[in-house]
């Protein structure tokens, strides 16, 4: 199984040099075809990578038995199932560097989500991306390399190289390929993600030193540091200052509420591509991290601090986030700061701290990354069709364009959280959790889904419905326009797809993650004691879910 | 032992060095008589010349392979597993160096710019070799004097003139602090021989305390710091760097750090009555003194490099701010876990490989006549030299210490000896480095962004300077190949420290 790994992990990279090496060869056609070559393969490979997960890991579960590494202590709050070790950079006796590289349910359900989007991004690119082509679709798989990579490193080194090495990609990826305020956006982007990750560097380096002064041999192993830390947590006070200065990486990277002016702006900046892969999986590193590193290394401080602060943040960004997204009347924007709001609903339920916020928060991530990805695919349809985004110049496009109208409509529903697709499961399990741990914000947070439905609506109804209007075209008609061409089609079609899947039949997912969202939810049990009541009831609650 | 059998033995020491200096002695000899009395030399003339040196160097090389390498004796040199290590960065990166020069000098001055550069590798080696005060000083002398000949001979205008007058009274000046530094030194032990002073100021402890001693560390630590381009005594790099050849910038850049690396590295546990580098770290006034050059050095060099429009001149300032860096490993010194001087010797050895590299690149990118100067002429090399443009951008990202080049692994390695030491001193030390980091990375990615995002405002004509463009593109595949196995460089760095 760690081939399969090493094998979408090699794809997407193996691709991208072949474009840069062929740079000047390849012209616009050949090299998206390459692409698309490169994309769709590794998507294959992940795909069969979480399929041979399923069957080798999620049916032992039901007999009670949950294998693990061979290395991997069963006390860790981190339990990669499958694993590849192999020493990369030891200086001195206290610091020995690893390529490890593992494999959970969380992280294989991350990485098909990734080669899902750099699939349909690359769709999406055909025909927009006309200058330096290839150039473009090696930055995208680049980036789709990092993305893997940050999710199967189980080195806390490792993860923050990967971590660090999707910025660059997307750097160029907004600064030449971007819109009119690329630059600036990409500086800012740039900047504020590194000033935010050398933090957490330090954070992490701290906690490794500290922890091999005490003793542990490999304290850049996650799983090793996990369980060591469990039978000897650190003291509460340095527990709270690193889990800040760890934390502040991540609430940059979610982002989380006052932290989170960069994204609006690179996201209207960035090509649709990159935008799609922004929203759908980069944001996700950061509450990625919170869930690998933060929760099951400090405990103590996100109880004591995770909770009633960044609970609070959420809740802020949750409906901060929906009223400016409410206000905007750049459609593109409007989904930036839903976004935000999204990530909120994330956020609250991963510091609720039970199963249930957790597993909400998990499946909030791929459901953010499907529904929002799908949103900003069609705002870019859109884009290429008028060269507008804004509300104002669009009206009654149902009627030129009523396929992607219906899609429209279907991924807001999913985005509002309609019962019955995706968005409802996650927000749902998210606010329950948060409703155990802190009743006010859950309900505060409530509003947010509220407002959700009036922004999106709104849009929607300004945009496609009423009477026709369309921007005036320089040298051919609003005739030539068009409907979703197959090739479109076939980038929305799997992310609507499993919009609706995940929203009947959540339980398939759930079954993944479950295991691994456990391990980390045990470390709160004590602290507050009704949560094991809380793990029974989460059961049935699945199942309800599920109908 | 009778003097002739004393001298055979030392010679059988330093082979790599006197094939060197045997070439330089040729090259000066032979030079002047293949040149017409104008100063006319056949076409093509430097093209021997490199090969010659080149040729040199793999000869050095294999003697280096082969030499013995043995502790500290009572002889003229040591060649201990440090110098095996120093010998090894001033072979490997002269021979870079020398591909960087090959088409920035013309053929009638080609003899003599080879053979100072031979000549001034040879001076990197002996300061590493001496096992004496006065060696030490000739090997500090040896590379100086070289140096003031090359950065003349590439280019005889006025810029060059101003740059090279500069280097020259300042670096002299400097020299004079070194002398002054270890005559006290002298005064304090009694003798030049470094294993002797080692000796007797291991049985006199108290010396630390004493006023000379103090002022031989601060001359000799000054004087030395003009070598690293440490702030307060950096003004002349940016002048000089803009004032002479990509390729004498280049040089500049690199090998006299690693000669005042090597010489602090010599010079400060032998005063602090040390035997070996395994446990040794500055202490006292020392440690202070060294902690503010760290400091001031990083901020100046990357505060003052924000607002430069010359490349050359913000390339001075960077490395300033890389000498602050690698002061931070010297600081942090032996003692802890993670050895701050481990991590002090693969920096350096990284940062050569990215800075020449990119030097390398701006020499290949531009041409004799019309070098590359200004940040506008950066402006659409993308397009114009694609290769040259990525391969500059991996040693960008390398120098500002992003994953996933080797500069990632060198700065977390000084980040890790300078936190794991445990004092407040080291942990502000590491805080200082990362803010650094931060604020290099501005400037560094402003130049890959007007690479790559700005239109070509100059009309670039082809130039063919292959020799660079292999030295650049050898560089930029060894900064991404030693992230991923960081693991030989980190040994032989280790080992250099292992025993004295």
């Amino acid at each position: 199984m760690i081939a399969l790994l090493f094998i979408s992990l090699a794809i997407p990279a193996a691709t991208a040099l072949l474009l840069m090496l062929f740079r000047t060869s390849l012209n616009q056609s050949n090299a998206r075809w390459v692409a698309c070559c490169g994309s769709v393969v590794a998507m294959l490979f992940s795909g069969l990578l979480l399929l041979q997960y399923k069957t080798q890991f999620v049916r032992p579960l039901e007999a009670g038995v949950i294998p693990l590494a061979s290395s991997v202590d069963a006390a860790s709050a981190v339990q990669p199932r499958v694993e590849y070790r192999q020493p990369w950079l030891k200086t001195g006796e206290r610091m020995q560097l690893e390529m490890y590289f593992g494999l959970d349910g969380i992280s294989v359900t991350m990485i098909a989500l990734t080669t899902l989007l750099t699939f349909c991004s690359v769709l999406i690119s055909w025909e927009a991306i006309r200058d330096r082509a290839s150039e473009f679709y090696a930055a995208l798989l680049i980036l789709e390399t990092g993305l893997i990579g940050v999710f199967c490193s189980f080195d806390l080194v490792l993860f923050y190289v990967f971590f660090e090495m999707t910025l660059i990609p997307l750097f160029f990826l907004i600064a030449i390929w971007g819109g009119a305020e690329r630059r600036w956006a990409a500086i800012k982007f740039f900047l504020y993600t590194l000033a935010g990750s050398l933090v957490t560097l330090s954070g992490l380096i701290y906690v490794v030193l500290h922890v091999s002064r005490e003793g542990l041999a490999n304290p850049t192993s996650l799983p090793a540091l996990s369980a060591w830390l469990a039978l000897h947590p650190l003291p509460d006070a340095m527990q709270l200052t690193l889990f800040l200065a760890v934390a502040a990486g991540f609430l940059i990277k979610v982002p989380v509420f006052p932290f989170h002016t960069w994204l609006p702006l690179a996201h209207v900046e960035a090509p649709t591509a990159g935008s799609v892969l922004l929203a759908g999986v980069l944001l996700k590193l950061g509450s990625y991290g919170f869930l690998r590193i933060c929760l099951p290394l400090f405990p103590v401080a996100c109880v004591q601090t995770g909770l009633p602060v960044i609970g609070l943040l959420s809740v802020i960004g949750i409906i901060y986030g929906s009223l400016c997204a409410l206000a905007q009347r750049d459609i593109k924007k409007l989904v930036a700061y839903s976004s935000v709001a999204h990530l909120g609903f994330c956020m609250l339920g991963m510091f609720a701290l039970n199963v249930e916020g957790i597993t909400g928060s998990v499946l909030q991530m791929i459901n953010h990354g499907l529904s929002t990805g799908a949103l900003f695919i069609i705002v870019g349809m859109i884009y290429e069709r008028y060269h507008t985004r804004m509300m104002d110049d669009l009206s009654g496009l149902a009627t030129r364009l009523p396929m992607i109208a219906c899609s429209m409509v279907f991924i807001s529903m999913a985005s509002i959280g309609l019962p019955g697709l995706n968005g409802f499961i996650g927000e749902f399990l998210s606010l329950a959790g948060m409703f155990k741990a802190n009743a006010l914000y859950a309900a505060l947070a409530t509003t947010g889904v509220v407002l959700g439905a009036w922004y999106l609506l709104t849009a929607v109804q300004r945009v496609f419905f009423g009477t026709l209007k369309e921007p005036h075209q320089h040298g051919h008609s609003n005739d030539e326009i068009t409907d979703m061409n197959p090739r479109e089609f076939l980038a929305l079609a799997p992310l609507v797809v499993l919009c609706l899947w995940i929203g009947v039949r959540p339980a398939g997912l759930i079954d993944i993650v479950e295991p691994d969202i456990k391990a980390i939810a045990v470390l709160f049990e004590s602290v507050s004691p009704d949560e094991n009541i809380a793990a029974l009831h989460s059961d049935a609650m699945y199942q309800s879910a599920e109908r | 032992m009778p003097p002739y059998q004393a001298i055979n033995q030392a010679a059988g020491l330093i082979i790599p060095e006197i094939i060197l200096l045997a070439t330089v002695c040729i090259m000066f000899l032979a030079g002047p008589f293949l040149v017409s009395e104008t100063g006319k030399a056949p076409e093509g003339l430097r093209h021997r010349w490199g090969i010659l040196s080149l040729l040199a160097l793999a000869a050095a090389m294999f003697a280096w392979m082969k030499a013995p390498i043995m502790d500290a004796g009572a002889g003229p040199f040591r060649p201990d597993e440090f110098v095996w290590f120093i010998r090894g960065i001033s072979l490997v990166f002269g021979t870079l160096l020398t591909l960087v020069l090959w088409d920035q000098i013309d053929d009638g001055h080609a003899a003599e710019a080879y053979a100072c550069l031979l000549a001034i590798l040879a001076g990197a080696n002996f300061t590493a070799l001496a096992n004496d005060l006065v060696g030490v000083f000739l090997g500090l002398e040896m590379v100086s004097i070289p140096t003031y000949i090359l950065l003349y001979l590439a280019r005889r205008d006025w810029m060059t003139n101003e740059a090279t007058i500069k280097y020259f009274l300042l670096s002299i000046f400097s020299s004079a602090f070194v002398l002054y530094g270890l005559s006290w030194v002298f005064g304090i032990a009694g003798t030049t021989n470094l294993t002797a002073i080692t000796d007797r100021i291991a049985a006199a402890p108290v010396t630390t305390d004493l006023g000379m001693f103090r002022l031989a560390m601060v001359l000799i630590i000054a004087g030395l710091s003009f070598r690293i381009t440490a702030v307060p005594f950096h003004f002349y790099a940016p002048d000089v760097f803009q004032g002479v050849t990509t390729s004498s910038a280049a040089m500049l850049s690199f090998v006299p750090k690693v000669v005042g690396f090597t010489a602090l590295l010599r010079l400060l546990p032998v005063c602090f009555g040390s035997a070996s580098f395994t446990d040794w770290m500055p202490v006292g006034s020392v440690r202070v003194v060294l902690m503010v050059l760290a400091i001031l050095t990083m901020f100046s060099g990357n505060l003052l490099a924000l607002r430069q429009t010359s490349i050359m001149r913000l390339l001075a300032y960077s490395s300033i701010a890389h000498a602050g860096y690698m002061l931070v490993g010297l600081t942090v010194g032996n003692a802890a876990a993670n050895s701050g001087v481990a991590s002090l010797l693969f920096y350096l050895s990284m940062y050569g490989i990215m800075t020449i590299g990119l030097f390398a690149l701006i020499t290949a990118a531009g041409s004799f006549a019309r070098p590359l100067r200004s940040m506008s002429d950066l402006a659409g090399l993308s397009k114009s030299h694609p290769s040259i443009a990525l391969m500059m951008a991996v040693c960008l990202i390398g120098l500002s210490g992003l994953p996933p080049t080797g500069g990632f692994l060198a700065k977390l390695n000084l980040f890790v000896a300078a936190w794991s030491e445990g004092t407040a001193d080291g942990r502000l030390l590491a805080i200082v480095l990362a803010v650094n980091a931060v604020i290099a990375a501005t400037y560094y990615l402003r130049m890959i962004a007007s690479m790559y995002f700005e239109q070509s405002t100059v009309v670039r004509g082809l130039s063919r300077q292959p020799a660079a463009w292999i030295a650049g593109c050898v560089c930029a595949v060894a900064t991404l190949a030693l992230f991923a196995v960081p693991q030989p460089l980190m040994d032989a760095a280790l080992r250099a420290l292992s025993h004295q």
